[in-house]
């Protein structure tokens, strides 16, 4: 297989056209749209990020990994413990180290350290789970994600249980969030087009060509484990602090749920598919969650009824399923404008 | 000694609800490659459909079948399961027949969170106490030990239901199609077996087992809310996998253990730990997936899939 | 004209991208056993399952006595008289013999037949009338063999399909699959189609070859015209001796 050469500026035209397309959006949102509609496209952002994590694993490796969920609660977490206010960590979380009592760590150190814990979470977790083939790690990794969900909502000395945390700083900006995303698309692009990226995602087609290449895949699908693991905490961490508030059962089977709507709706096998199926589902959330709230006519109001927004979203999810299981995007990226196409692909 | 008898019971009791939920599963798992994450819903669906819908919360709901005679209740529930079950089948699963185990558990997924906010929707969030039969809860005294008759209940009810799977699995024509199937589904259509019925039959005992295991766990727990099958099919799942993904006896004794496990840790947890309880059993399962890929209770053949 | 038991028309079978058949051509008389050899991936087992629908054509037709059937279920062309012994056996390893011969039993609307064809077959048989109530797992490679073609009789085929019969098997055994072959013909005056990779054994038993290599048809003829194997050869290995 050829590798492409990979002049940084010269390959990095698809995630140049995403996030340019993202930034051109974010620019009017930031200056004119009212509170509603930046939250909105915040939240649109977030979930980009959380997505652009799960891809990472599951567009490269082929392996449907159900638990990544769990890397943005313990992301999450992270950036609770390390940016809350000290008063309230001494008060609530008894049980965490002193020094860590103390700390009070601005939000972007605090998506950093996330990211690293993630990492090193999915490092030893991951050493015994990517063996798994097929079925068996879907389960193994949904167990991962039960397992995490039950010691976070009972290690009351340590993350308060079920109750929420609050007095977490927020960014106060949309930017920094716009930034993490376009950080993690970068990542994840820069991975697709590298060595192991492209011989992992050869590896699912063809065992013998991979481990003719020399490298096992169990190596490279670990590589993909750990990467995705450490944007998926980034994006928990950027997401608490986009909330100031964290439960933990926001990164659970819900969570779980809508990112994969988002994905399979996207397309799983392409980048694009990942930033269009986050936009698509979001928004028809969005218009069913204000089709609930209702219209006001004359005296009366005329709404759906509460829960069918999850419904619509299910019913979504399975005529894609079955009728369109490679998402909107077919799995092909999006097409290059000439002057970057010319020097990007190379195959 | 009467402790440790009680606890036995205990976990008896409870090791049969976990089997009878482990079979639903493992039968479309072994037929499917299903991993069925909607088994849940069927067990809450056997619950809600016992009170009536669209009522502000009680402390005790009001009733609907709930309210008949027993013998018409179980039938009926039982009815309610099995046209939810095919009707997954029918508008779900069939469409995806060819897809892979992965995509299928998706779309269960799917399934299980339509459902799940189906009954958010017409039941509400709140959590709702259902007097089913309560005479079942009263205890006998015997030997000094307390037993409540629920429990009885129960494991007769699954000895009787295991008894008569098993039979109907070894014996009758639809069970040595069932088996085949399980176990090599393309060669058993190559001999004519026809896979819509065999794939409705699954569908529909493991629909009446999620009913079973609903009308027998609802007296002891006497209050449900939207999520309260989930928990079930979890540790179903569970057993499954100790028992070896794909064999049915497997999955009963994966059950039966499962049902052990937890209330011996319940028991003899140190009070600290005990919250954690599900997290071990569920690192449980990890293990054995990546130590023992065929489960705690091999059995000798090994799934054979094209 | 009569129609052809069988027919094939440029039949093309593809798994994602590996194209496997490309267009095969053939046509099985009533009566005639032909043999299809072909090297390992020369699409045979493919063909065969093809031909039984378990795996969806692409393009082209197969015909049964003139009717089209591709796309229908293999259990819906299994109630056509079409019964597959497929390759490696795939036999029911924890059904017990009897279990693994009522099951191919069941299609049919009288249950009389069934238990006939089962009685019949016993005699035939008698290794697996010996082992009638094991698992058939425990069988040997010989015996699972024969238990694979017993089972597709028992659904009353007039047309068998067997991919590599001789499979694993000692030659003094695959002797004794092909007699029961023979025997089976005699007595039913089934249609065979045999897939084979070599082609030594099958002169003697096929009225036809077809020689398969790369997903297409490379040769065709009938026994005796080939009983000297060269021709087979060359098609089977893809060179032209003279010119080498
Ligand atoms: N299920 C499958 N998925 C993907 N490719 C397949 C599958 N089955 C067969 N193939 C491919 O199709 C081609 C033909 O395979 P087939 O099994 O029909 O060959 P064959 O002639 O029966 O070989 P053999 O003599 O080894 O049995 C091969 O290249 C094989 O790799
Ligand atoms: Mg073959």
């Amino acid at each position: 297989m050829a590798v492409p050469a990979n002049l940084p500026l010269r390959a990095a035209g698809l995630p140049a056209l995403l996030i340019a397309g993202l930034g051109l959006v974010t620019l009017p949102v930031s200056l004119f749209a009212p509170p509603g509609v930046e939250t909105f496209w915040t939240e649109i952002l977030v979930r980009i990020i959380l997505v652009t994590g799960f891809y990472i694993f599951i567009g490269n490796s082929g392996v449907f990994a159900f638990g990544h969920v769990a890397f943005a609660c313990v992301g999450g977490y992270a950036a609770a413990w390390l940016s809350m206010n000290p008063m309230f960590k001494q008060i609530m979380l008894t049980g965490l180290p002193h020094w860590v009592q103390t700390l009070q760590l601005s939000p972007w150190a605090g998506v950093a350290a996330a990211a690293v814990m993630a990492a090193l979470v999915a490092l030893v977790v991951g050493a015994a789970i990517v063996r798994l083939s097929d079925i068996a790690a879907s389960i193994a990794t949904f167990a991962f994600l039960v397992v995490v969900n039950r010691i976070y909502s009972n290690w009351d000395s340590v993350t308060g249980g079920v109750a929420p945390l609050t007095n977490i700083p927020q960014f106060g900006s949309i930017w920094p969030t716009f930034l993490f995303a376009a950080l993690a698309l970068l990542t994840a692009y820069l991975f697709q087009r590298s060595r192991w990226g492209l011989m992992l995602k050869a590896s699912r087609d063809d065992d013998v060509a991979a481990l003719a290449t020399g490298i096992s895949v169990y190596r490279m699908r670990l590589a993909a484990f750990v990467l995705s693991a450490a944007v998926m905490g980034a994006g928990g961490a950027v997401y608490t602090y986009f909330l100031g508030i964290l439960t933990v059962d926001v990164f659970y089977m819900g969570l779980t749920f809508l990112m994969l709507v988002m994905l399979v709706v996207g397309g799983a096998e392409s980048l694009t598919g990942v930033v269009a199926g986050v936009i698509a589902v979001s928004t028809v959330a969005q218009i069913l969650r204000l089709a609930e709230q209702g219209v006001q006519i004359g005296g009366t109001r005329l709404a759906l009824p509460l829960g069918l927004q999850e419904i619509t979203l299910g019913i979504f999810m399975v005529l894609v399923l079955v009728y369109r299981s490679d998402g909107i995007t077919r799995g092909r990226e999006l097409p290059l404008p000439r002057f970057l196409k010319a020097n990007a692909d190379a195959r | 000694m009467t402790q440790f008898l009680q606890t036995c019971l205990d976990a008896a009791s409870l090791g049969s609800i976990f089997a009878l939920s482990a079979l639903g599963i493992g039968l479309l798992f072994g037929i499917l490659r299903l991993a069925n994450v909607a088994h849940g819903e069927f067990i809450s669906t056997a619950a809600y459909s016992l009170i009536v819908p669209f009522t502000s919360v009680a402390a005790a709901s009001e009733l609907f079948i709930g309210k008949w005679h027993w013998a018409a209740v179980i039938p009926t529930v039982c009815a309610i399961v099995v046209v939810l079950a095919l009707a997954t089948e029918r508008f779900v699963f069939r469409p995806l027949r060819s897809a892979s185990a992965p995509v299928l558990m998706m779309a269960s997924f799917t399934v299980s969170y339509i459902l799940q906010n189906t009954v958010l929707m017409v039941y509400g969030s709140q959590a709702r106490g259902v007097n089913l039969w309560y005479g079942l809860t009263q205890q006998i005294q015997w030997q000094g030990l307390r037993i409540p008759l629920i429990q009885i209940v129960t494991i007769a009810v699954t000895a009787v239901l295991m008894v008569s799977l098993s039979l109907f699995l070894k014996y009758s024509r639809f069970g040595i199609e069932v088996r085949a199937a399980a176990e090599d589904f393309r060669m058993a259509r190559y001999l004519g077996v026809k896979a819509n019925r065999v794939i409705g039959i699954a569908f529909a005992i493991s629909g009446v087992l999620a009913a079973a295991v609903a009308l027998l766990y609802l007296p002891q727990s006497g209050t449900i809310n939207y999520a309260w099958g989930s928990p079930l099919a979890l540790y179903g799942f569970v057993a499954v996998v100790v028992g070896g993904m794909g064999s049915l006896p497997g999955a009963v004794l994966g059950g039966f253990s499962i049902g052990i496990a937890i209330t011996m840790l319940q028991v003899y947890l140190p009070p600290e730990l005990k919250p954690f309880r599900d997290a071990f059993a569920f690192g449980l399962v990890i293990v054995i997936l990546v130590v023992r890929p065929n489960g705690l209770f091999p059995v000798k053949h090994v799934m054979k899939r094209v | 004209m009569r129609k052809p038991h069988l027919e094939v028309r440029d039949l093309h079978v593809s798994y994602g991208q590996i194209a496997a058949l490309r267009g095969v051509s053939l046509h099985v008389e009533r009566g005639e056993t032909v043999c299809i050899v072909g090297p390992n991936g020369a699409g045979k087992s493919t063909l065969l399952a093809a031909i039984a629908g378990g795996v969806a054509a692409g393009q082209g037709a197969v015909l049964l006595g003139g009717d089209p059937v591709a796309g229908l279920a293999p259990e819906a062309i299994a109630r056509r008289g079409v019964s597959l012994v497929p390759e490696g056996r795939q036999i029911f390893s924890t059904l017990t013999v009897t279990e693994n011969l009522r099951l191919g039993g069941f299609l049919h609307s009288n249950p009389g037949t069934a238990r006939w064809l089962l009685n019949d077959l016993m005699d035939v048989f008698p290794s697996l009338k010996a082992r009638a109530s094991y698992p058939a797992g425990r069988l040997s490679g010989g015996e699972q063999q024969m238990l694979a073609i017993a089972r597709a009789i028992m659904t009353g085929p007039e047309l068998i399909l067997i991919d590599e019969p001789s499979l694993g098997l000692a030659p003094k055994i695959v002797d004794q699959v092909y007699a029961i072959l023979a025997e089976i013909k005699a007595r039913r005056g089934v249609t065979l189609l045999i897939n084979e990779q070599s082609s030594t054994r099958i002169l003697k038993h096929a009225d036809r070859i077809y020689v398969l290599r790369g997903g297409q048809i490379q040769l065709e003829g009938r026994a005796e015209e080939l009983a000297d194997g060269e021709a087979i050869k060359r098609a089977y290995f893809g060179f032209d001796r003279e010119s080498a």
